[in-house]
C-alpha cells in the first residue's frame, strides 16, 4: 500500500499593503500646520481626520482599503474639552497650589473612563471593507475591571521596581480585545505573557546600562552647573571639565539614547508581535506580525537625525516611512466567508445614537 | 467629513438597461448596507443625465435612493458615496467621479485643499517659510504675547497666584525668619521707598524668610511679593548691599518678569500641542527641548534688565548703586553647599560678565569707584 504523503497546504496570509509616498504626505502635512496655526488650532481636528484618512486609505488588505469615518466636530469637542480641562487644572495650580494635588488625584478613577471611551470611538469610526469595528464598553460592568489593569496593577508593577510591566499590558491587551470585534465577529485572543517578559527583560539588559548613563550624565552636568559659579572649588572643577568636555558629554548622550531607542524597540516589537500572533477574529481570520527590533530601531534612529537635521522639514518622510515598516510586516490569513460579515449595528437600523455623544473624539493615543 | 453633492434623481433601472451609452463613468466596488459583500460596479450617468449603478459582475443593475453624500477628497485614499439606504460606492478615482458630479464637487472647499496639498516645489518652499515663521513667532512672538498677556492680568489674579506661591514655598521649603522683626522693617521701608518712585508701594510687600533650604537667597514672585532669606542678610552684612540685592528684585517685580515666565510656559505649551500635536511625540519634544533653551536666554535677558534698572531704582533712594557689585562679590565669595542651584546667583549670567556691564553702566560713584577698578 502506498503511503500517502500530504503536502500541508500553506494558509493564505495577505501581506498588508501601503500605497501612499512621502510626497504625497508631505502636501497633506504642511497644509495641515498651516491651517492649523491660521485659524489658531481650530482646524487641527480637520487636520486630524484627513491625516487618519491618508493613512487609513492608503493601507489595504486584500485590495480593499481602511476608512476612517470620524467627525471632525466630534474631534474638536473632544479637543475642546481638553484644553478646558487642562486650563482649570493650571489655573487651579497657580491659585491653590495643594488644592490642584487633589484635581490630579481625580484624574486616576477618570483614567479608565477616558482609555474606554477613546477605544470605543476609534473601534466605531474605523472601518473596513464597509464594516465598521465595535468597542463593548458598558460602564457598570466593565469599569472596576478596567480600573483594576489599568491603574491597580500599573501601580503594582511600579511599586515592583517595573517588573511586571508585561503583566499589566498582556492584561490590558487581555481587556480591550475581549471587548473588540469587527462587525458582528468578535476577537479572541490568547496572548501568552511569557514572550512579553522576555522580551520586557531583554530590553531591559539592553536598556538600563544606557539609562543609567544618561540620568547620571544629567546629575554630572546639574553639579557641573552649580560648582562652576563657585572659583574656591576649582581643582575639582578642572578635573571634571578635563573629562567632560561637551563634545564628549554631547557623544554620551547621543549613544545612551541610541541604545534606550534599541530597547524600546526590542519591548515594543515583541508586545505587537505577540499580541497579533495569538489573536483571531471569529470566522474572518487573524493577522501575523513580524516586526523586527532591529529594523524597527534602526528606521527610528535615521527617522530622529534626519527630522533634526532637517529641522523637522522630513517629519512627513519620516511618519510615511515608519507606518509603512509597522503596516507592511503584517499579514492577513482569512479564514471564513468576509462577505457574510455585517456590521454590529445594522441590527438596530438607525446610524449612530445619542450615547455616543459623550467624550466623542477625546483620543489621547491609546 | 461629507460634503453635500446634488442628489442624483433615481435612476429609472428599467430604462438603463446594460449596453447603452453612458454618458461618463466611474468603476469601483459596491457594499450593501452594513455589509462585508463586494460586488464590482460602475457609476455612470446616463445620457438622460441620470447617476446609474450596474453590477459589473452580475451584469445588473444595483437600486440605488436620493441623498446622496461624498466623502471628501484626500490623495491615494479611496472616495465614498454614500446613499440614502446607507449602502456605498468606493472607487480611487477621484478625477472621474467628479467628472460625474461636475463642478459643484471639483470646487467644493476641500477638494480645493486636496489640489492645494499636491507635491510641488512651489509647496516645499511654503514648507521652508512656514518653518521661519514658526521660529520666529516663537523666538519673538512668543514673548511679546506673554508680555501682553502679563501686563493684561488683572493684579488680583496675580496677588493671588503670588501667595498660592508663597504658602506651598513656606510648606516646603522655607521657614519663619529668626531675625529681628525690625530689622525687616528697615529694609521693607526702604523697599517701599524705591517701589514709590515707580508708583508700586501699593502692590510691593516683603516678606523675610528662613530659606533653610534655599540659603541665601530673593525672588520676586507674581503680584508684587518679594521675598528675602535670612542667610541672604546675614551674608551680605551690609544693609546697603541687601538693599541693592532688593532694587534688584524689585525691577523683576516692575517687569513682571514672573508672570511673564508664567505666561511664556503656558503659551508654549499650547502653541506645541496644537502645532506638532499631530505630528508625533518624537517631534513635540524637540520642540519643548528647543524651548527650554530659548527660556533661559529669555531669563539671562530678565536678568540683564533687572539688574540696570536696579541701579536707577537705588539711585531713587539716595543709596549707591556701586553695592549692587558688592553685593554680587560677597554672595559669589561665599556662595558654598548652601548655594547650590537654587542660590541667587545660579540662574543668573556668568560673575564676570555682571561686574563687567554692571560697572559700564554705573559709571562713576563713591562704591564703585573703589570695587571696579578692583582686579579680581
Amino acid at each position: 500500500m502506498e503511503a500517502q504523503t500530504t503536502v500541508p497546504s500553506v494558509p493564505d496570509a495577505h501581506p498588508v499593503q501601503f500605497h501612499g509616498s512621502a510626497s504625497q504626505y508631505f502636501g497633506i502635512w504642511i497644509v495641515n500646520i498651516l491651517l492649523s496655526i491660521v485659524t489658531l488650532g481650530i482646524y487641527s481636528a480637520w487636520a486630524k481626520v484627513r491625516r487618519q484618512r491618508y493613512f487609513y486609505g492608503n493601507t489595504s488588505v486584500m485590495g480593499h482599503a481602511f476608512e476612517y469615518h470620524a467627525d471632525p466636530i466630534a474631534i474638536l469637542k473632544g479637543r475642546l474639552i481638553v484644553v478646558a480641562a487642562l486650563i482649570a487644572y493650571y489655573a487651579a495650580q497657580l491659585l491653590f497650589p495643594l488644592g490642584s494635588l487633589v484635581l490630579l488625584l481625580l484624574f486616576v478613577p477618570l483614567y479608565p473612563v477616558v482609555f474606554m471611551l477613546s477605544w470605543r470611538f476609534n473601534a466605531r469610526v474605523t472601518s473596513w471593507r464597509n464594516v465598521h469595528f465595535f468597542f463593548d464598553y458598558k460602564p457598570k460592568r466593565d469599569y472596576l475591571t478596567a480600573f483594576g489593569v489599568l491603574v491597580l496593577l500599573q501601580v503594582a508593577a511600579a511599586m515592583t521596581a517595573y517588573l511586571l510591566i508585561p503583566l499589566a499590558a498582556q492584561r490590558k491587551w487581555k481587556l480591550v480585545l475581549k471587548r473588540l470585534s469587527y462587525g458582528r465577529q468578535r476577537f479572541h485572543e490568547a496572548i501568552p505573557a511569557g514572550p512579553i517578559f522576555r522580551g520586557y527583560f531583554l530590553s531591559l539588559l539592553v536598556g538600563l546600562p544606557a539609562w543609567i548613563a544618561l540620568v547620571g550624565g544629567f546629575v554630572l552636568l546639574a553639579w557641573m552647573d552649580a560648582t562652576s559659579e563657585v572659583p574656591d572649588d576649582e581643582t575639582a572643577v578642572e578635573g571634571i571639565s578635563a573629562i567632560a568636555t561637551p563634545v564628549m558629554m554631547g557623544l554620551v548622550f547621543a549613544v545612551a539614547i541610541i541604545s534606550v531607542m534599541l530597547a524600546y524597540a526590542i519591548y515594543t516589537a515583541r508586545l505587537r508581535n505577540t499580541v497579533f500572533n495569538n489573536s483571531e477574529i471569529e470566522d474572518v481570520g487573524h493577522a501575523t506580525s513580524r516586526l523586527r527590533p532591529v529594523k524597527l530601531w534602526w528606521i527610528m534612529v535615521t527617522n530622529t537625525i534626519a527630522v533634526l537635521c532637517s529641522l523637522g522639514l522630513a517629519t512627513p518622510w519620516a511618519a510615511v516611512r515608519m507606518w509603512r515598516y509597522q503596516v507592511e510586516t503584517l499579514a492577513f490569513t482569512p479564514a471564513g466567508d468576509l462577505d457574510a460579515v455585517v456590521d454590529r449595528e445594522t441590527a438596530a437600523g438607525t446610524a449612530v445614537g445619542a450615547e455616543w455623544t459623550d467624550f466623542e473624539g477625546i483620543d489621547l493615543g491609546f | 467629513m461629507a460634503s453635500e453633492a446634488q442628489s442624483g434623481p433615481t435612476g429609472n433601472q428599467a430604462d438603463n438597461q446594460t449596453g447603452g451609452q453612458f454618458a461618463g463613468h466611474v468603476d469601483g466596488t459596491w457594499h450593501p448596507p452594513g455589509s462585508a459583500r463586494a460586488h464590482r460596479a460602475r457609476f455612470a450617468r446616463t445620457p438622460d443625465g441620470r447617476l446609474a449603478l450596474t453590477d459589473l459582475d452580475a451584469d445588473a443593475p444595483i437600486e440605488i435612493e436620493d441623498g446622496i453624500s461624498i466623502s471628501d477628497r484626500i490623495a491615494g485614499a479611496p472616495r465614498r458615496v454614500t446613499f440614502a439606504d446607507r449602502s456605498v460606492f468606493v472607487t480611487r478615482d477621484d478625477d472621474a467621479l467628479e467628472a460625474l458630479f461636475g463642478e459643484k464637487l471639483r470646487s467644493s472647499f476641500f477638494s480645493r485643499i486636496a489640489r492645494l496639498e499636491r507635491p510641488s516645489t512651489r509647496l516645499f518652499i511654503f514648507g521652508g517659510i512656514m518653518i521661519l515663521a514658526i521660529v520666529a513667532a516663537i523666538r519673538f512672538g512668543l514673548p511679546a504675547a506673554a508680555r501682553a498677556a502679563a501686563a493684561l492680568t488683572p493684579v488680583g489674579i496675580n496677588e493671588q497666584i503670588g501667595n498660592g506661591t508663597l504658602a506651598s514655598l513656606d510648606r516646603l521649603m522655607l521657614d519663619e525668619s529668626t531675625l529681628d522683626a525690625a530689622r525687616c522693617k528697615v529694609f521693607s521701608d526702604k523697599l517701599t521707598r524705591m517701589a514709590a518712585s515707580i508708583g508700586l508701594e501699593r502692590n510691593v510687600k516683603l516678606a523675610c524668610r528662613k530659606g533653610t533650604r534655599v540659603g541665601a537667597n530673593a525672588f520676586a514672585l507674581p503680584g508684587g511679593r518679594i521675598v528675602v532669606t535670612d542667610e541672604l542678610i546675614t551674608t551680605a552684612g551690609n544693609d546697603n548691599d541687601v538693599v541693592a540685592v532688593l532694587a534688584h528684585e524689585l525691577a523683576h517685580a516692575w517687569n513682571r518678569h514672573a508672570e511673564q515666565k508664567l505666561w511664556r510656559a503656558i503659551g508654549v505649551g499650547v502653541a506645541l500641542t496644537v502645532l506638532f500635536g499631530d505630528a508625533g511625540t518624537l517631534v513635540e519634544e524637540m520642540a519643548s527641548a528647543g524651548t527650554l533653551i530659548l527660556e533661559t536666554s529669555y531669563t539671562r535677558e530678565h536678568e540683564r534688565e533687572a539688574d540696570l534698572e536696579a541701579i536707577d531704582l537705588l539711585r531713587s533712594i539716595g543709596t549707591d548703586p556701586g553695592h549692587l557689585v558688592t553685593a554680587l562679590e560677597k554672595l559669589h565669595k561665599s556662595c558654598g553647599d548652601a548655594c547650590a542651584e537654587s542660590g541667587w546667583l545660579s540662574s543668573h549670567p556668568g560673575g564676570n560678565e555682571r561686574r563687567a556691564y554692571l560697572c559700564a553702566a554705573i559709571g562713576s560713584s563713591e562704591v564703585a569707584d573703589t570695587i571696579c577698578s578692583q582686579n579680581d
